[in-house]
């Protein structure tokens, strides 16, 4: 499949790596982390970046090394059509697994706070057309909605905070370092899994107008996220302590949930809500074009249209029918992701570059395609 | 290629179709509005009743006030269950219209049923998106439904009557918080495990739940806020009286405004004076000493004489200070009876053992386990220092005019 032609900015792609990795965990995060580290748990998401910083040169390395070409005929051309076709399906299933994860957290989070009666069935499917409908139009165009979207939740998360400043307890923060190292770990290890999603730099490496960036641009997108996290854990542990939090679905919304001045400003969570559907909505999109791409650039497919419906709807089945319920989904996000996005985000780029120091072979030729 | 772009258009206007929440629309003549709910608890079951707004009412309420005889603008009915919801979700046996609790300003609650725990009320403000934490908590002594029932006659809602009763007094006079429902949850699983809330009652004897009763100047009983509940962990274990409550907000720091009465003379039972304390700050600072710990409580306030018979000088320095000692004695003698009350009761009311945590993790993990032992052990230090700012418009009280010559 030959590379759509656009170029995106070193921005746009810190931006992109950002997004791909907090719409879901600023959701996800403080109830778990607060659950596990307490007052303790901004501790742990700050723990977590440097982890992410390594990651980001990790994949920065790795990235640099195929500038104009994707990494998977990189990888053909170092490491064989075995080794490249057998990561490319591994990620592929990974983007696909993440993408239908995104679609089931937004559900969850539509059905439980606001549309209980509408079927998932309809909620699924909507934001799966806009993301078939976004990745047709290439990494170029979701990169651009991203930067809009991103600088539009950094926006609301100032006024959020803003908003919510009479609400803030600092005393909620101490003392400091009460949590034991096992529980800080167990609270900083979901943050560590989501910082690893930055692997999306290898995606991204092609259509990058300065390749040279790469390590820059993933450890601003790594910083970016974990900035956005540890916020989002202060803002909520500012507000309800470090025992709520813990039996809170959607803590963030609480929060927002919970400004109140007189009786005219009131209910202003909803806001935030649409501020945040936005995010997802392009995390879905970064990740469906991820799912696509790795498919058909792995398998050298070069009718990429057909895949793309076809993936879109295996994603849409997958976030329908992979988790019976929520209890199953929760515990799938709690238990089994952290090890998920390891394995293929850390471990797998971690063996194809030690593939690499084994068997040095000539790299190919900048601009080729396959 | 045209018929495929139209295909994908209509294709997509289709799909805004289900984009529109047709499944969850909500049309307003079919919801039933609650501004306030009561939960009451009966023979092992929850009775929750619900003041239900009738919008149409509420502008001809107007006339009601005025004097007129004319629909009232609230309706008040119950429903039982053995839960919460159960009891909820049985009010479409006797209601056309779907409960929506997303207006209700506040929830009152039976002494008996906050005894019997509020854990479950809790939970299902947290649980539901359509119970907001925002809603203030009250305990009634005895049935909470005839609080709903009550009507007042400034505000032509009653729940947003209480609220803002409750939130005036809060800002104004301090005694008694305006506790929401995440206020409630924080303080019963905060270190201390207890929570208080303000009481509210009817004072008067005939109720006023007609519009005949409330077509008067003096109406025959009214809403009143009362004394101070005290929770243990999610269960109500006594009262405070006002003055305790005042001495309980001023160890949490929780002083907005207040106004003190007090005595200008050292030792003069007569209180002839009164302070408008406008700002105030507490800071808890636990020492270890002697058997358990010791509290240095320290106030710091600062406001205007607002009143005096005093026959003193009050440009003079000496005078200002003697008054300020006077008012350090007033809220110190407050502090201390709010103590003693919390340690008759043995519940940490004043917030203590979330200091000594933040101060001394090590050793409240030690003390945690045992925490109502280690409270009846601790002994306080308070320490007031009040600045009398400003002495008002004049300078002497007019009873040093009176007695002249």
């Amino acid at each position: 499949m030959p590379l759509n032609p656009e170029k995106i900015g070193s921005v746009q792609a810190a931006v992109l790596i950002s997004m791909a990795i907090a719409p879901t965990a600023v959701i996800v995060i403080p109830t778990v982390s607060i659950g596990a580290s307490g007052q303790d748990a901004w501790l742990s998401v700050l723990a977590a970046w440097p982890l992410g910083i390594g990651f980001a040169l990790l994949y920065g390395s790795l990235s640099r090394m195929n500038p104009g070409v994707s990494f998977f005929s990189w990888l053909d051309s170092r490491l064989g059509r075995v080794v490249s076709v057998t990561v490319g399906l591994l990620l592929a299933q990974y983007y696909l697994s993440v993408a239908s994860v995104t679609i089931r957290e937004l559900v969850n989070f539509l059905s439980n706070e606001l549309l209980q009666k509408t079927p998932v069935v309809v909620l699924s499917a909507v934001p799966i057309l806009i993301a078939v409908y976004a990745a047709s139009g290439g990494i170029e165009v979701i990169a651009r909605v991203s930067v809009l979207v991103c600088t539009g939740m950094i926006v609301f998360l100032a006024l959020g905070i803003g908003l919510e400043f009479n609400q803030m307890q600092p005393r909620f923060l101490f003392p400091v370092g009460d949590a034991p190292l096992p529980r800080l770990i167990k609270g900083g290890l979901p943050s560590v899994g989501w910082l690893s999603e930055a692997s999306l730099l290898f995606i991204l490496a092609p259509y990058l107008s300065k390749p040279r960036r790469s390590t820059a641009i993933a450890i601003a997108g790594v910083s970016l996220a974990t900035f956005l996290l540890l916020t989002v854990v202060l803002v909520v542990l500012l507000q309800f302590g470090p025992e709520l939090p813990g039996i809170m679905a959607y803590p963030m919304f609480g929060a927002a949930e919970i400004i109140k001045y007189g009786s005219f400003v009131e209910r202003v969570d909803l806001v935030f809500i649409c501020v945040w559907v936005a995010t997802v909505y392009v995390k879905l999109c970064i990740f469906v074009f991820g799912t696509v791409h790795c498919f058909t650039q792995s398998l050298r497919i070069k009718a990429v249209k057909p895949f793309l419906w076809t993936t879109s709807l295996l994603i849409f089945l997958h976030s329908l029918y992979s988790w019976s319920d929520e209890a199953t989904f929760l515990h799938y996000q709690k238990s089994v992701s952290t090890a998920f996005l390891i394995t293929c985000n850390v471990i797998v780029p971690a063996l194809v570059w030690l593939g690499l120091k084994i068997k040095r072979r000539p790299a190919a030729s900048a601009g080729e395609s396959p | 290629m045209r018929t495929g772009k139209r295909f994908v258009a209509l294709l997509l206007a289709i799909a805004c179709f289900g984009t529109t929440g047709c499944w969850d629309r909500t049309e307003l003549n079919e919801l039933a509005i609650t501004s306030a709910t009561a939960i009451d608890w009966d023979d092992g079951k929850w009775i929750v009743s619900y003041q239900v707004v009738i919008p149409s009412a509420i502008s001809k309420a107007m006339s009601v006030t005025g004097g007129g005889a004319s629909k009232l603008p609230i309706i008040v009915y119950s429903t039982e269950g053995k839960t919460i919801r159960e009891a909820v979700g049985r009010s479409t046996l006797e209601s056309p219209r779907h409960l929506f609790f997303s207006h209700t300003r506040v929830v009152v609650v039976s002494d008996v049923a906050a005894r019997h725990g509020l854990s479950p009320l809790l939970d299902v403000y947290f649980r539901n998106p359509d119970s907001r934490e925002t809603v203030s908590v009250l305990i009634a002594k005895g049935n909470a439904r005839k609080i709903l029932e009550q009507l007042m006659q400034i505000q032509i809602i009653p729940g947003d009557g209480i609220e803002e009763t409750l939130r005036k007094e809060s800002e104004e006079f301090s005694a008694l918080p305006n506790v929401r429902i995440y206020d409630l949850a924080l303080s019963i699983v905060s270190p201390s495990k207890s929570a208080i809330l303000p009481e509210i009652l009817i004072s008067g004897k005939d109720e006023v739940s007609s519009a005949d009763a409330l077509s008067k100047t003096s109406l025959s009983s009214k809403l009143r806020l009362g004394r101070l509940a005290v929770l243990s962990g999610d269960r109500m274990a006594g009262w405070m009286s006002r003055e305790e409550a005042l001495g309980v907000a001023f160890i949490r720091d929780r002083i907005k405004t207040t106004t003190l009465p007090f005595s200008c003379e050292k030792n003069k039972p007569k209180i002839d004076s009164a302070f408008r304390l406008s700002q105030s700050s507490t800071r808890l600072t636990p020492k270890k000493g002697g058997d358990g710990f010791v509290m240095n409580i320290e106030v710091k306030g600062e406001g205007q004489l607002v009143e005096t018979d005093c026959t003193k000088d009050l440009n003079e320095p000496s005078v200002a200070r003697q008054l300020e000692g006077q008012l350090e004695w007033e809220i110190t003698d407050m502090i201390e009876k709010a103590w003693q009350a919390a340690r008759k009761m043995n519940i940490d009311v004043v917030g203590f053992a979330d200091a000594i945590h933040r101060k001394y993790p090590k050793d409240w993990k030690r003390m945690k386990k045992d925490w109502p032992a280690s409270l009846a052990k601790i002994q306080i230090e308070p320490s007031v220092h009040v600045t009398i700012k400003r002495m008002g418009l004049t300078n002497q009280s007019f009873k040093t005019l009176t007695e002249k010559d």
